[in-house]
């Protein structure tokens, strides 16, 4: 090979290996900015139900615990004394007497006096005698029930429907006995059921003979309301005419001082019912007691809200009459305090008052009165947040709540159910309130995050679903930010026991916070963390244990940014 | 004859462009003209009896599925590190394979049936294998389950102190080539063979499943690199091995076994462990009644994860490779070769390499061109070699892709260049069995002319 070549080749060889463009290289290298994320478990808790309450500042449910887990109470009352709207009628007994219709100056008319054997004609001129003939004597009886009053005012009766009992008549005279005498009776106030007609009877009765009717009352009606002295007061009268009439014939003989006397006696008397103004007669319920013991003793201390809290009040009025409850005695008793229940009614002028109507029409089914007591209406929800041991029900009631000056038109039915009552107390959700303090002192971990997912899986054994709300607070108790979502869904529960099946339920749920949110959490002081419970679909209550578990796993994805200095 | 040549070169191009070729093939077909080849067959034998290799001999072979611009992307004036740019170009399994030797000295001396030779390298490597499992990690982070068990890694510096001795037999038909190499570890790096680490990660709840086995960086050396790149404590022995056969006048096979050999490193060892585990569960840590929540954190994981560094001694091998070719001598002055090659690397599982190459072969010199495909890459690639002699001065340079010369570094997937200057003297030509026939040919052709004169006459 010639030198020249060889010098060629070499030449060629040189610019092929410095041909290659390295400029590439001359270029500065950035501080590198790696972006990158990772998930990884952050780690897991195990709760027992005791240790959820337990760090929800509720301290009574131990982890030994077997409770009924309830969001609703009900208690039942009856009408404690019944018997005041019972009208009792007692026996009742009129007696009167008529004095013989021929009196003294009568036969001093005739010229003689008594006693007079009556003859046939009287001298001088044989003229008939006057004294022989009939001649009536007349009686009335108003008689005043003189009901028993309870209250200021007297019920003013106005009929009364008898179903028992009897009408007797005594009658007696000292009336000669060849003189013929007949007592009428008349009683406008009883009127028979079957034509409306008033009672009456008449009776021949001779001296030494006591002349006795017994009359059944339950074929009458009373209507007391006849008022023949005209006083306007239409109501508790029995009224009872009498009249006696005496038939003397020639040798009778007339003693201006006999007498025909009669009583009229009630006796026995039942009713079926009984009509009139009742007015405002006070009575008391049986005083009940719904005992949150254990659910108190569940949440003391800790800050316990509740959802749509409602007292539903049903009762059943079979009185013929309105009834107002008083609701002021109801009250929320915790171990050093006492809440008084607030309603403000329907109407302002009745606070407190639970108008319950009457039945319309005897005869009638019962009147069914339903009330709810909300929050709208009432302060129900801070009676119950009061951690109460007991909500104690002293109900009273009056009948015709309502004075508006007019009568009342009342009835009381001697069968009847009487007044029942049935209160339940519920809610929809418990709230278990909790604020932690936060201390971030990681401002520059956060500042490197772009976005973090924030993943839990929630194993749960315990029959009760739980909602949680995170709030993130600044220093100026701002929230900043809030998360909420459904943490764990409720176990199935075994319906043999009631309680759960012991099969872990899996429930999933995820934060996500983009770049803005981690800087807003930034500022974060305190975080309120609210858990909500609710009994499972379907249920009205369930058994938990204190040993329910509840498993936490908590993971993290995060997508980071950081720059290095090369 | 030319025609032929060319024909032939034509046919071999394209047949070879359906397969693949690289690693240091052009410089291997620079065969017996410089004595540097004797680092990959033993078996050459010098042209010249003095042949001496001044430090000025360097070789460099870079080989990687990744490009310097697939992490170092352009951003207006700058470069910035773009992981997911990486991460999107990354192949199932990737690869990187980069050698260097500086030839301290050497000096060949050929003898009557062979030749000898001592020497003193400076080699490093640095081989690994990664799958885009890593690549995903590094861009996303540790987001998806992973398995990692196709990751390797080695870096190795060390010094070769040797001799070698080639001889012939049969006629100069035969010969064999063996080289005995002192070896002083200068630092080491590398990730143990069987190593296997998997994470599976819940999408639910991303609880962590942990298994691991064998991962181990076992490290050695790094400083007093004087003191070891001579005669250091991590000392090993090596070898390479060659035999050549000459079948006919045409044909010829090679066959060469390098690096055989290892090191102890004993100086300066750090082993990096990582304890096995099966199936081991990390939760995170347990909430109740933290107060450093991240200190917490990164013990938990520590006790799952649990490292521990010993100083236990190792052994590496330094990596064998492979060589065989058969030549074809076409004519006096044009060879085809035809070669294998594989690098059998611990740290990467490297396919081999095939090449086909022509040279012409002149006195003193020779130039030529190879075909390979094949390694890390395959592809199809072209490389020159080229060594010429400027009295006693000889030059030479061969480059396996000679793409990879105008292009851009950051598009260089692999670049393959053997430079060097040796002192030759004594040239003694072709070997004594050519030499006889050359005479013997001369002599027929003397009488061949002179019988043609006597029958003229």
């Amino acid at each position: 090979m010639k030198i020249v070549t060889k010098l060629c080749l070499i030449i060629l060889l040189s610019h092929l290996f410095s041909s290659c463009d390295i400029s590439y290289l001359d270029k500065e290298i950035e501080d590198p900015t790696l972006e990158g994320s990772i998930k990884i478990p952050i780690g897991f808790i195990n709760y027992t139900l005791s240790e959820v309450f337990d760090k929800l500042g509720s301290d009574g449910l131990s982890p030994t615990s077997v409770e009924d887990f309830s969001f609703n109470y009900t208690q039942t009352f009856t009408g404690e004394n019944n018997a005041a709207f019972n009208v009792e009628v007692d026996d009742f007994t009129t007696t009167g007497e008529i004095e013989n219709p021929i009196d003294d100056p009568t036969l001093l008319d005739f010229g003689v006096s008594s006693p007079y054997t009556i003859t046939p004609t009287i001298p001088p001129f044989g003229l008939p005698n006057p004294a022989i003939g009939t001649f009536d004597g007349e009686s009335q009886v108003i008689y005043d029930l003189n009901l028993s009053q309870v209250s200021q005012e007297s019920q003013e009766i106005t009929d009364i429907a008898f179903n028992g009992g009897n009408l007797v008549i005594t009658l007696n005279t000292d009336v000669d006995n060849q003189t013929n005498t007949t007592v009428k009776i008349t009683i406008p106030s009883l009127k028979k059921k079957s034509d409306d007609s008033v009672f009456e009877g008449s009776w021949e009765i001779t001296e030494g003979s006591e002349e006795q009717i017994t009359i059944p009352l339950n074929e009458y009606n009373a209507d007391l309301t006849i008022d023949p002295e005209g006083t306007g007061n239409l109501y508790n009268k029995m009224v009872v005419n009498v009249i006696a009439s005496l038939t003397y014939a020639a040798g009778d003989t007339i003693d201006t001082s006999d007498e025909i006397t009669y009583e009229v006696k009630l006796t026995d008397i039942s009713y079926d019912v009984i009509e009139g103004d009742f007015k405002q007669e006070p009575f008391s319920l049986s005083n009940q007691t719904i005992d949150l013991g254990e659910f108190s003793d569940n949440f003391s201390g800790g800050n316990v809200t509740f959802d749509n809290t409602q007292m539903t009040i049903n009762i059943s009025n079979d009185y013929g009459f309105p009834i107002g409850i008083d609701l002021s005695n109801v009250e929320a008793v915790s171990t050093n305090s006492s809440v008084n229940l607030e309603y403000t009614g329907t109407d302002p002028s009745f606070p407190n008052t639970m108008i319950i109507d009457g039945v319309e029409n005897f005869g009638d089914d019962e009147k069914v009165t339903e009330l709810t007591l909300d929050n709208d209406n009432s302060n129900i929800g801070d009676l119950l947040e009061s951690n109460p041991t007991s909500i104690v029900f002293n109900l009273s009631g009056i009948s015709n709540p309502i004075d508006d000056g007019n009568k009342n038109e009342n009835f009381y039915a001697s069968s009847n159910t009487g007044f029942l009552a049935e209160v339940s107390i519920g809610f929809d959700k418990i709230n278990l309130n909790e604020e932690i303090d936060f201390n971030n002192n990681t401002d520059e971990d956060f500042e490197e995050f772009q976005s973090i997912k924030i993943v839990t899986s929630v194993e749960n054994k315990i029959p009760l679903t739980g909602d949680l709300i995170l709030e993130f607070k600044n220093s100026a108790n701002e929230i900043i930010h809030t998360e909420s979502f459904n943490a764990f869904n409720a176990a199935n529960i075994d319906p043999s026991s009631g309680e759960s099946d012991g099969v872990a339920v899996l429930s999933n749920f995820e934060i996500n916070l983009d770049k803005n949110e981690i800087n807003s959490l930034v500022n974060t002081e305190k975080i309120n963390i609210k858990v909500t419970l609710q009994l499972p679909d379907g249920e009205s209550s369930v058994t938990v244990k204190g040993s329910d578990e509840l498993n936490v796993r908590v993971g993290l994805e995060a997508t980071g940014k950081k720059k290095f200095n090369l | 004859m030319k025609k032929y040549i060319y024909t032939t070169s034509l046919l071999f191009f394209v047949l070879i462009s359906n397969i693949k070729a690289q690693e240091n093939l052009s410089f291997y077909n620079l065969n017996d003209y410089v004595i540097q080849t004797q680092n990959i067959s033993p078996v050459y034998l010098p042209k010249y009896k003095y042949n001496f290799g001044t430090p000025l001999n360097f070789g460099g072979n870079i080989n990687s599925s990744i490009k310097l611009n697939d992490i170092l992307v352009e951003n207006g004036n700058n470069l910035k590190i773009d992981l997911n740019n990486l991460n999107s170009v990354a192949e199932d399994n990737n690869f990187l394979a980069s050698e260097m030797v500086v030839n301290i000295f050497m000096l060949g001396i050929k003898t009557k049936r062979g030749s000898i030779s001592f020497f003193q390298n400076i080699k490093s490597n640095l081989t690994g294998e990664f799958s885009n499992n890593m690549t995903e990690i590094a861009a996303n982070g540790f987001v998806e389950s992973f398995s990692s068990s196709s990751e390797k890694i080695g870096l190795t510096a060390y010094s070769e102190i040797g001799v070698g001795i080639t001889r012939t037999f049969l006629k100069e038909k035969l010969a064999i080539g063996l080289r005995l190499k002192y070896l002083s570890g200068i630092a080491h790096a590398e990730l143990e063979d069987s190593a296997q680490f998997s994470l599976d990660i819940d999408p639910t709840n991303f609880l962590w499943t942990l298994n691991s086995s064998n991962v181990t960086l076992n490290t050695s050396g790094g400083t007093d690199i004087d003191k070891k790149a001579v005669f250091g404590q991590n000392a090993g022995f090596g070898m390479d091995f060659g035999i050549s056969y000459k079948l006919n006048d045409k044909f010829s096979f090679d066959f060469s076994a390098n690096d055989l050999g290892s090191i102890n490193w004993t100086e300066d060892v750090t082993n990096y462990n990582l304890e096995d585990a099966t199936d081991v569960v990390y939760n995170g840590i347990e909430f109740e009644n933290r107060d450093n929540v991240r200190d917490d954190l990164e013990n938990a994981l520590r006790n799952i994860i649990d490292t521990n560094e010993s100083n236990n001694s190792f052994k590496s091998n330094i990596g064998s490779k492979i060589l065989f070719s058969s030549k074809y001598q076409m004519s006096e002055k044009n060879v085809f070769r035809a070669t294998y090659f594989s690098n059998n690397t611990p740290h990467a599982d490297i396919k081999p390499s095939f090449g086909l190459g022509y040279n012409r072969e002149l006195n003193k010199s020779t130039y030529g061109v190879i075909a390979s495909t094949g390694g890390i890459n395959g592809g199809f690639k072209v490389g020159a070699n080229l060594a010429v002699q400027l009295g006693f001065l000889q030059l030479y340079g061969a480059i396996d892709d000679l793409s990879s010369l105008n292009g851009k570094v950051e598009q260089i997937k692999e670049a393959n260049l053997r430079l060097g200057i040796n002192f030759l003297f004594g040239y003694s030509g072709k070997s004594n069995d050519e030499k006889l026939e050359e005479n013997l040919d001369e002599n027929l052709e003397e009488k061949d002319q002179l019988l043609i004169n006597n029958k003229v006459n």
